[in-house]
């Protein structure tokens, strides 16, 4: 399938048969011209199974270093660009390197090792301490969860990934230790989702009136959970209660609406709505599909914070469609990214696995592109605005969980340092999400980290 | 990670067709390691049947007292779709745009386990709500069915409108408290200077989004109580309307259960005869069927029309409607599911007919029965679906083939190929797909798998991957006979026809189809109680020992099936064993 552009309103006008959208049409308005302080954004991007190192370390620290292979498209934003690399993350080793790995990768600390559906990560995901340390903001949506679920490997040495469940890789995202957090799927489909609700001619008393009708909606559903609970056992219980989560947050999401001024807004229009069409290339057509939604739902101020999953972890995403194998049988397992992630030096999978990684940071760099093409005033744009964090479950296929390759894009509003790359000896990953509470005036440490990295805060 | 393979039967016991089929032999071969499933890793059910123990005859299997327990069950993106159809005659499919995936337990989107429920699933069901609900009122047949009355005439006139429908929707008697619930939202509107029917729009959204609408819920007298007792009348009216129908109930089940009659065996039995025979079961072949084939995956799978030119959307069409015809006369008792596999007729029009090569050509784009005797097709495994589902885009897949078979037909499970092993053998020119691919053998570590992966493979080797017959591959000729070691002596398949013989006659696909329909029935795989207290065993022995005598018909299983005591009773869900 791929993801072809469209005008946005062609889309919605085909979607609105499908599903009609009472108060569609634009979009929050933008906060962000009008504040004096810049509002600032996160992005992470969790990319499974590893990269190849030699192409992804540069030559020298500091500013003067090479473009490594594997970076290449990063070269034109290299001044707003971070590489704080060879940080330890080996909370996340073996046994079990993926399904901790990717528990470990924004929580830093090792969930429990548990096979079965009583998974805990260590605590909060930085992506969840951050929306809990900014508190309540005017967007509509407090987080943005998105990504490609399934295609992921079957695990081994018994049940699980070595006796740790498959279900720690289903997401990177946990608001609390037990709650981990779904992600969206399916870019066209969730189009209608993200850039509907508000209605650009509703007076402000009818906004606010839709807004209690919709409260009131939900009242009633959260009561009638609670009476379910008391008549269920406790193990339908907890369906319910994943039921009320989510109509809690919504309630939260409508008392956003509620304080938002209704502005028409003009933002993201240059971002097409994705279509599918069937076609092999559509896993790569797919994330740039995604990666031009987040740039809109920031751009829009929709939300501040936001994690990418390029796969699940464990991905066996194929890449047939970089030409990397047998061009008449791109699903085979040649091309399959955690089988080939395992190289053990073998020169073929090398050069498979660094057009793989080009790829991820190919879009990636379009991405950032896309977000330094939107001026936010003072001399800034939303790229200088962000902080978008890339990096894996495992430093490398053959599983390493220290010497972690780490891009960061962005500035964080002047707040981190860019154009250098930093060679750590001694700093963990948890060490870098602790510097970017700290660009958010968050002061709080993540995790197992004893501080930030001061060479990276300006 | 070790390339492994583990099937749930060891050995069988006497008084079966075949003592020890060499597809049970294949299995022993092959475990290894590894009991992994599917994808099925969010909890719930493990994708395979991987049972311990042997069942033997129906009279050596112990009979539990324990009826299993069922969590209570989010409706799936089919049955939703569904069940806003019959419950506003609505045209709109809002689950087909969810943003979420269901997930599958024991092969199937109906498992209680694994439909799990999360945020952004509860905010496509809002949404959905919403929009269903402004269509409701917006839409002049739908809002007449709904307003019995004008709102505005009073309280009353609201709590007929919103009784009728909420009875309808939680598919069950509700309280005149629980109504009441649902009319003060009328009052929200009309305080807010709204007129009462639009007061019914917000009602409507707050019912669709309802738990006890979004959920199938089976009260407990005591849910703690892991005392079996019979499902209330109501809830049995949803277990067969989900089931057969994958929706809500009609009238004529919602009147029973008011009369209280879908209780006894032979009430139900009059129920399931009704319903098989009603339009609504073809929904059976695009829930069951489509998933227990590979006839939902063909449906989006992917062909390379650089290659195969002739293949377009009518000849796919064509494949869809052929399996579907045939799981049609599967599902209405005319066919076994042991003749499916090895019928010799099938479902074809002009295109799909000069596809295969057969010399009766219907005249028309209109699908017909044919024979096929005396041709290469014989049953499922030869349909267009089956073999273009099972290959890659533009080149047959050994590997996919055998594996489904192995799989879904005889319910062993296969891992993943070892991450260290180069999967990408080099192809030696001048050789055969078959030959290129008995290197894999050569390699020990993946012998263990593809020794019994791929014969059925090779057998199909002569199908390419839109299922036109071959017996060369470009200039190469197919050898496609496959040769076993079995206790009974040597096993010898020359054909697609030896195949399908022998897995429409084997112990493993009896045991493999009887688990599957349970499983979907129940939706819930069997759950082998410690020491044995389940009852699960026990009726599907018996599911095995009917298929003997009366040639597998579907409609005799799902008469063993709804009187048996899982289908009618339930406990509740203090073991926690089978969470």
């Amino acid at each position: 399938m791929k993801w072809r552009p469209l005008s946005r309103r062609a889309f919605l006008g085909g979607a609105g048969t499908i599903l009609p959208l009472p108060f569609l049409e634009s979009l929050v308005p933008k906060h962000a011209r009008a504040a004096t302080k810049p509002i600032q954004r996160a992005v992470f991007v969790f990319s499974p199974n590893g990269f190849v190192l030699d192409s992804i370390f540069p030559n020298k620290t500091g500013s003067d270093y090479t473009m490594p292979a594997s970076l290449a498209s990063l070269q034109p934003l290299r001044a707003k660009v971070g590489l704080p690399m060879h940080v330890d993350n080996s909370v996340g080793r073996f046994p079990g390197d993926h399904a901790n790995g990717t528990a470990c990768f924004m929580t830093n600390l090792r969930p429990k090792q548990t096979v079965g559906n009583d998974i805990e990560a260590g605590c909060p995901s930085i992506d969840q301490a951050l929306v809990q340390g900014l508190g309540a903001q005017p967007t509509k949506f407090p987080y943005l969860n998105v990504g490609f679920a399934g295609q992921v490997g079957q695990g081994g040495g018994g049940s699980g990934d070595f006796g740790v469940s498959l279900a720690y890789t289903n997401s990177v995202s946990w608001e609390s230790k037990t709650k981990q957090l779904p992600f969206r799927q399916g870019p066209d489909k969730e189009f209608a989702n993200l850039f509907s609700g508000s209605d650009p001619v509703a007076s402000n008393t009818d906004r606010l009136k839709r807004a209690n009708y919709k409260k009131s909606v939900l009242d009633v559903n959260l009561a009638e959970a609670n009476d379910l609970k008391k008549k269920l056992s406790s193990a339908d219980s907890q369906k319910i209660d994943r039921f009320m989560s989510g109509v809690t947050e919504l309630e939260k999401r409508v008392a956003g609406i509620s304080a938002a001024p209704a502005a028409p807004g003009s933002c993201g229009k240059k971002y097409p709505a994705p279509v599918r069409v069937p076609n092999t290339n559509y896993y790569g057509d797919w994330q740039k599909g995604w990666y031009q939604m987040i740039a809109m739902a920031l751009e829009c101020d929709l939300t501040r914070v936001a994690t990418f999953m390029l796969g699940q972890g464990f991905s066996n995403q194929s890449y047939g469609f970089l030409g990397i194998g047998n061009p008449s049988q791109p699903y085979s397992t040649d091309v399959q990214h955690h089988i080939i992630s395992h190289h053990s030096g073998d020169s073929a999978k090398l050069t498979k696995l660094r057009k793989i990684d080009k790829f991820t940071f190919d879009t990636y760099g379009a991405f950032l592109g896309m977000l330094d093409q939107v001026d936010e005033g003072g001399g800034k744009t939303l790229l200088d605005n962000s902080v978008v964090y890339i990096s894996s479950d495992i430093s490398h296929g053959d599983h390493g969980h220290d010497n972690y390759p780490v891009v960061m894009g962005g500035s964080a509003g002047g707040r981190l340092k860019t154009g250098q790359y930093w060679k750590f000896s001694n700093k963990k990953q948890s060490d870098i999400f602790t510097t970017i509470l700290r660009a958010f005036d968050i002061n709080k440490n993540h995790a197992d980290s004893t501080g930030p990295i001061t060479e990276l805060l300006i | 990670m070790k390339c492994s393979v583990v099937t749930r039967q060891a050995a069988r016991g006497a008084g079966i067709r075949i003592a020890i089929p060499s597809f049970v032999l294949w299995a022993i071969a092959c475990t290894g390691s590894s009991t992994t499933p599917g994808r099925d890793n969010n909890g719930g059910d493990n994708g395979g049947n991987n049972r311990g123990g042997s069942t033997g005859g129906a009279n050596d299997v112990p009979r539990g007292s324990d009826p299993g327990s069922v969590a209570i069950r989010r409706m799936n993106a089919t049955e939703y779709n569904n069940t806003v159809a019959d419950l506003l005659g609505t045209k709109l499919k809002p689950a087909s745009n969810f943003t979420f995936e269901d997930r599958f337990g024991y092969g199937f989107d109906n498992n209680a386990n694994a439909l799990e429920v999360d945020n952004i699933q509860v905010e496509n069901y809002t949404t959905a709500a919403e929009s269903l609900a402004a269509e409701a009122l917006s839409t002049p047949t739908i809002k007449a069915k709904i307003l019995t009355c004008a709102p505005a005439s009073g309280d009353a006139c609201v709590r007929t409108i919103l009784g009728d429908f909420m009875r309808r929707a939680f598919r069950r008697p509700v309280t005149d408290a629980e109504v009441g619930k649902f009319a003060a939202l009328v009052k929200v509107a009309t305080t807010a200077g709204d007129t009462a029917e639009a007061g019914i729009g917000l009602a409507l959204q707050a019912i669709l989004s309802s738990p006890n609408f979004l959920f199938r819920i089976e009260y407990d007298s005591d849910p703690s109580s892991t005392e079996a007792h019979p499902v209330s009348s109501y809830e049995m009216a949803s277990r067969l309307s989900y089931f057969l129908w994958s929706t809500m109930p009609d009238e004529e089940l919602f009147a029973a259960a008011e009369k209280d009659t879908l209780q006894t065996p032979a009430q139900l039995k009059a129920q399931v005869e009704r319903m098989l025979k009603h339009p609504k079961a073809d929904m059976f072949i695009d829930t069951f069927g489509a998933l227990w084939t590979p006839l939902r995956a063909f449906i989006g799978h992917e062909v390379d029309t650089k290659i195969f030119t002739k293949f377009d959307d009518p000849l796919r069409k064509a494949m869809v409607e052929e399996t579907r015809s045939m799981l049609r006369d599967v599902f209405s008792g005319e066919l076994g599911f042991n003749q499916m596999m090895r019928s010799d007729y099938t479902y074809a029009n002009a295109q799909l007919a000069t596809h295969y090569g057969l010399k009766e050509k219907p005249a028309s784009s209109t699908l017909e029965r044919i024979s096929t005797k005396d041709t290469n097709r014989a049953g499922l495994l030869t349909h267009g679906s089956f073999l273009a589902a099972t290959s890659q885009p533009a080149l047959t897949s050994v590997v996919k083939r055998g594996r489904y078979i192995f799989e879904k037909m005889l319910c062993g499970s296969v891992g993943d190929p070892p991450p260290d092993v180069d999967a990408n053998l080099p192809k030696i020119e001048g050789k055969t797909v078959r030959e290129n691919f008995e290197a894999h053998e050569s390699n020990a570590r993946c012998a263990g798998c593809h020794k019994l992966l791929d014969p059925p493979g090779f057998v199909l080797e002569q199908y390419d991957a839109v299922g036109q017959f071959r017996t060369m591959d470009r200039d190469l000729p197919i050898n496609p006979v496959v040769q076993f070691e079995t206790d009974e002596g040597p096993v010898t398949w020359k054909n697609a026809t030896d195949l399908s013989e022998y897995i429409s006659k084997s112990t493993g696909y009896a045991e493999c189809v009887t688990a599957a329909v349970y499983a979907f029935a129940l939706g819930r795989g069997p759950t082998p109680s410690e020491g044995g207290g389940d009852m699960d065993e026990g009726v599907l022995a018996d599911l095995r020992n009917k298929l003997d005598r009366d040639e597998w018909m579907f409609p005799s299983m799902v008469d063993t099936i709804v009187s048996s005591d899982p289908f009618r009773l339930r406990r509740g869900f203090s073991k926690g064993a089978d969470q």
